[in-house]
C-alpha cells in the first residue's frame, strides 16, 4: 500500500481562533516584543512563552484538569502555524508543548501529570530532548547512558547531546539503558523525566554555525532518579521514544522554518517578474506540505498513528527548507549577512547557516527514507 | 468517499483489469478504438457519471470525475475517460441536455473565427490542433470567447476534417479543420465560467491522470525491485534503491493530496490556485517518477516488452499537456508575489479548501 494523506479541512471554528492569534501577534509586533526570525522555534524567550501560556496557546489539546483546553489537534495546528508564519520566538516551550507534555500525558503517573502539565501549559516549565549522545545519532537503540537500579530509584550516568535549549530548560525526557543490550536492542531501554536542577547534572552550551548557543551537552554523574521519574514502564523506552519521535516529526515547523525568508523574498521580488516562476514552484511545494500537515493533524485528532505520515512530511518538508535559500540566492542576488539592515540579506544569512540542521535534527533524511522504505516492503 | 463512488471504483477496477491488458493498450496505441472497453465503461455508468440526471447521468461533480480519471489512468485505460467526464460536466453546467457517447473539450480561443448566423447559430472557421480523441468523439466542446463572456460550441468532428496525430503515449491528439462549420443555436451554450477556469479544469483532469499513472509506476517499481536479484539479493535490499523509491512514494503522496483538495472545489473559479498547484506538482513529479522507475528497472524497462513504458510515456505526455509545471508555477508565483509580504501568509491560508477563497488576480 502506498502512503496517502486523507484530505482534511480545518473546521469552521478555527477561523475565530486564527483571528485571535493574529490579533495577539500583531499586538506583540507593534509593541516591539519580538523581531520575526527564521527558525523561530529554537529561539528561547521565556516571557513570550508565558504570555502564550496565559492565552491558552500551550498544551491546547490536553484536558482542562491538566491545564489544557481540550482543543483538537487541528486547533493546535492553526495556532502553531500562525506563530511560525510570524517568526515568533516560541523556542522556550516548543519541546514541552510538542512532545514532552504529550509523553507525560500518555505515559506519566498521575503525580507527574498534576505536577508538570499545568506548569507547562502556563509557559513556566520547559523541557529538552534526551535522545542523542556523542556516539549515538541515527542509531538511537545504541544509547549508552545507563541507569542502575538502587534502593528507591535509579543511578544514572552518561552523556546526552544536541539538546535544544537544554541549558535553559527545567526538565529532560531521557532515553536510558536500564538493562544490558540483548538480542533485541530495542529492549532494556527506559524513558526518565530528569530534573535538570538536581545534583549530578553538568550542562555545557554548544554554539551552532549561526553563533547561536541553541543546544547543549548534558552529562549525568551519579544522577539519582526516583522510581516515580520513570515514564511508562521500565524497559518500555523504545515504544515510548517511537511515539515521541512521531510527535516530533509531524508538525509544521518541519517546513515553516524558512517562512520569514519567503516573505522577504516576495518583498524583493515584487519588481522582478523573472523570479515569479521559481517562487511559484516553492509556493506550490509549501501548499502541498501544508495540506499534508493538516492531514497529519487530522490523524492525531482521530487518534491514528502518524509515524509514517510524519516521516514523509518531515523528509519533504526539510528538503523544501533546504532548497528555499538555495533558490532565493539565485533569483534575488544578495551578499547574505547576519544582522544586515535589509531583512532579506539577514534572513537569507540565518537560513543558510541553519539549513544543514533541517535534514538532520529529529531524524535524518536517510533514517526517514529507511522508515518509508520499510513500509513499502523494501526492507 | 460516498457509497456511489465506492461502488463505481470497485466496478471500475474490475473491468479495467479485464479490458486494459498490455495487448489491448498496445492495440489502442496502434490506432484501434477499444469498443469492448468503452461498452463496459458505459455499462458501469462511467462516461455519463458527470452528466445531469435528466440527461441520463449520475450528476456527479469534478471531484468524482478526477477520482475516476485517476483510477482509469492507473490502468493506462486507452480511452477518453477524463475527456468525456469533463465534457459531460461542462455541458451539463451550460446546457443540461445529453451530449455524446464519447466527447472531448478543447479551448478554441484565438484560433477560431466566429460569424453570427440568423437564428442564433454561428459559423466557425479555424484550424485547431491537439484535440484529445477527436477522431473517435461524437462531440468536441470548443470553449470560445466573445464580448459577453465564454460559451461552448458543440462540434461534431465527423462533419469536419480531422488530421490524426498522437502524443508520446500514442493517444489521439488530433487536428480539426473547421471551414465555415455551422453550429446551430441548440449546440451553443453560455458557459457560467471564465475560459481560464476551464483551462484549469482541463489541467486538473490531466493531473488526476498523472497521479494515477504515477501510483502504478511506484507499485511496479517496488515489485520489480523485490524480484530482481543482483549481488545475491533483491535490489530492493540496497539502500540506494530504497531511498529512491521512498522519494517516489513521497512525490505521489504530495501530488495526491493536493489533487484531491483541488478537485473538491474545482467548480469554483475562486479556488483556481489550488488546481494550478495540483498540475504544477503532478507535472514536475511525473518526470521524477519516470526517471527513478527507469533507473530501477534498468535495461529491461527500456524495452517495449516491459509494461513500464505504458505508464512512463503517459507521464511524459501528460506532464506537458494542459500546461506544464513552468506554466502553472509562473501563474502561481506571480499571484503570490502580488500579495506582497504582508498578504502572502493570509493568501496561502485562503487557498486551502477550508480557507477563505484567495485572491485570484
Amino acid at each position: 500500500m502506498l502512503p496517502t494523506f486523507e484530505p482534511t479541512s480545518l473546521p469552521e471554528s478555527t477561523r475565530t481562533l486564527r483571528a485571535e492569534v493574529r490579533d495577539f501577534l500583531e499586538g506583540e509586533l507593534s509593541a516591539g516584543s519580538f523581531v520575526p526570525r527564521p527558525n523561530s522555534w529554537t529561539v528561547f524567550d521565556a516571557a513570550f512563552s508565558r504570555r502564550l501560556g496565559a492565552r491558552g496557546y500551550i498544551g491546547m489539546t490536553w484536558p482542562t484538569e491538566y491545564g489544557g483546553r481540550g482543543a483538537s489537534s487541528l486547533d493546535r495546528f492553526v495556532v502553531i502555524e500562525e506563530l511560525l508564519a510570524h517568526g515568533a520566538p516560541v523556542g522556550a516551550h516548543w519541546i514541552a508543548d510538542r512532545q514532552s507534555g504529550g509523553q507525560i500525558l500518555k505515559f506519566g503517573s498521575e503525580d507527574k501529570k498534576r505536577a508538570l502539565l499545568p506548569r507547562i501549559a502556563a509557559g513556566e516549565c520547559f523541557f529538552g530532548i534526551g535522545m542523542s549522545e556523542p556516539d549515538v545519532g541515527s542509531d538511537l537503540a545504541s544509547v549508552r547512558s545507563r541507569g542502575e537500579k538502587v534502593d528507591g530509584g535509579w543511578k544514572i550516568n552518561g552523556t546526552k547531546v544536541w539538546t535544544t535549549n537544554g541549558h535553559r530548560a527545567h526538565y529532560l525526557i531521557a532515553l536510558i539503558r536500564t538493562s544490558p543490550p540483548a538480542q533485541n536492542r530495542h529492549q532494556g531501554l527506559t524513558q526518565f523525566i530528569i530534573d535538570l536542577r538536581r545534583p549530578g547534572v553538568r550542562i555545557s552550551p554548544i554554539e551552532n554555525l549561526a553563533k547561536h548557543d541553541e543546544f547543549c551537552e548534558i552529562v549525568f554523574e551519579d544522577y539519582m532518579a526516583e522510581d516515580g521519574d520513570v515514564l511508562g514502564a521500565v524497559g518500555q523506552g523504545w515504544q515510548l521514544v517511537t511515539h515521541e519521535l512521531a510527535q516530533e516529526r509531524s508538525g509544521p515547523e518541519r517546513f515553516m522554518s524558512d517562512f520569514p525568508l519567503l516573505i522577504e523574498l516576495v518583498r524583493r521580488a515584487m519588481s522582478k517578474p523573472a523570479a515569479h516562476r521559481d517562487i511559484g514552484r516553492m509556493v506550490a511545494r509549501l501548499l502541498a506540505l501544508r495540506e499534508m500537515s493538516i492531514s497529519v493533524a487530522g490523524m492525531l485528532t482521530r487518534g491514528a498513528s502518524p509515524d509514517l505520515a510524519a516521516a514523509l512530511v518531515k523528509d519533504m518538508g526539510t528538503q523544501f527548507e533546504r532548497d528555499l535559500p538555495e533558490l532565493a540566492r539565485l533569483v534575488v542576488a544578495s551578499e547574505p549577512r547576519v544582522g544586515a539592515e535589509d531583512g532579506y540579506d539577514d534572513s537569507l544569512a540565518r537560513t543558510i547557516l541553519y539549513a544543514p540542521s533541517f535534514t538532520l535534527r529529529g531524524g535524518t533524511r536517510e533514517v526517514l527514507r529507511g522508515i518509508i522504505a520499510k513500509h513499502l516492503g523494501l526492507r | 468517499m460516498n457509497e456511489t463512488l465506492t461502488a463505481i471504483a470497485a466496478t471500475l477496477r474490475g473491468l479495467l483489469e479485464q479490458h486494459c491488458t498490455d495487448k489491448i493498450v498496445k492495440s489502442a496505441e496502434a490506432g484501434v478504438w477499444c469498443e469492448p472497453l468503452w461498452t463496459a465503461l458505459e455499462n458501469a455508468g462511467v462516461p455519463l457519471a458527470t452528466a445531469p440526471e435528466r440527461a441520463d447521468g449520475l450528476g456527479l461533480g469534478l471531484a468524482e470525475a478526477a477520482f475516476i480519471a485517476r483510477i482509469a489512468a492507473s490502468h493506462a485505460a486507452p480511452a477518453p475517460v477524463a475527456e468525456t467526464l469533463l465534457a459531460n460536466w461542462l455541458w451539463g453546467q451550460a446546457q443540461g441536455g445529453p451530449l455524446a457517447r464519447v466527447a472531448s473539450v478543447h479551448i478554441g480561443d484565438s484560433h477560431v473565427h466566429q460569424t453570427l448566423k440568423t437564428g442564433g447559430g454561428r459559423s466557425l472557421t479555424g484550424v485547431l490542433n491537439g484535440i484529445p480523441w477527436a477522431r473517435h468523439a461524437g462531440a468536441v466542446l470548443l470553449v470560445l470567447d466573445d464580448d459577453e463572456g465564454s460559451l461552448l460550441a458543440r462540434v461534431d468532428p465527423k462533419g469536419a476534417r480531422t488530421t490524426p496525430r498522437a502524443n508520446l503515449a500514442d493517444e489521439p491528439r488530433d487536428g480539426l479543420i473547421l471551414e465555415a462549420a455551422e453550429v446551430t443555436a441548440g449546440n451553443l451554450a453560455r458557459l457560467p465560467l471564465p475560459v481560464e477556469h476551464v483551462a484549469a479544469q482541463l489541467a486538473l483532469m490531466r493531473a488526476a491522470q498523472i497521479v494515477g499513472a504515477m501510483e502504478t509506476c511506484v507499485t511496479l517499481t517496488i515489485q520489480y525491485a523485490n524480484e530482481r536479484v543482483q549481488f545475491g539479493k533483491p535490489i530492493a535490499r540496497f539502500q540506494a534503491i530504497q531511498h529512491q523509491i521512498a522519494l517516489m512514494a513521497e512525490l505521489v503522496a504530495a501530488s495526491g493530496v493536493v489533487l484531491e483538495q483541488a478537485a473538491a472545489t474545482a467548480a469554483d473559479p475562486a479556488r483556481a490556485p489550488l488546481i494550478w498547484t495540483a498540475k504544477a506538482l503532478a507535472s514536475e513529479a511525473a518526470g521524477q517518477i519516470a526517471a527513478i522507475a527507469h533507473q530501477v528497472y534498468g535495461a529491461m524497462g527500456f524495452t517495449r516488452e516491459c509494461r513500464l513504458h505504458l505508464f512512463t510515456r503517459r507521464l511524459w505526455a501528460w506532464r506537458e499537456e494542459c500546461g506544464n509545471e513552468n506554466h502553472w508555477n509562473e501563474k502561481l508565483g506571480a499571484l503570490a508575489v502580488r500579495q506582497g509580504p504582508e498578504g502572502l501568509w493570509p493568501w496561502i491560508v485562503g487557498i486551502s479548501p477550508s480557507g477563505d477563497a484567495p485572491a485570484t488576480s
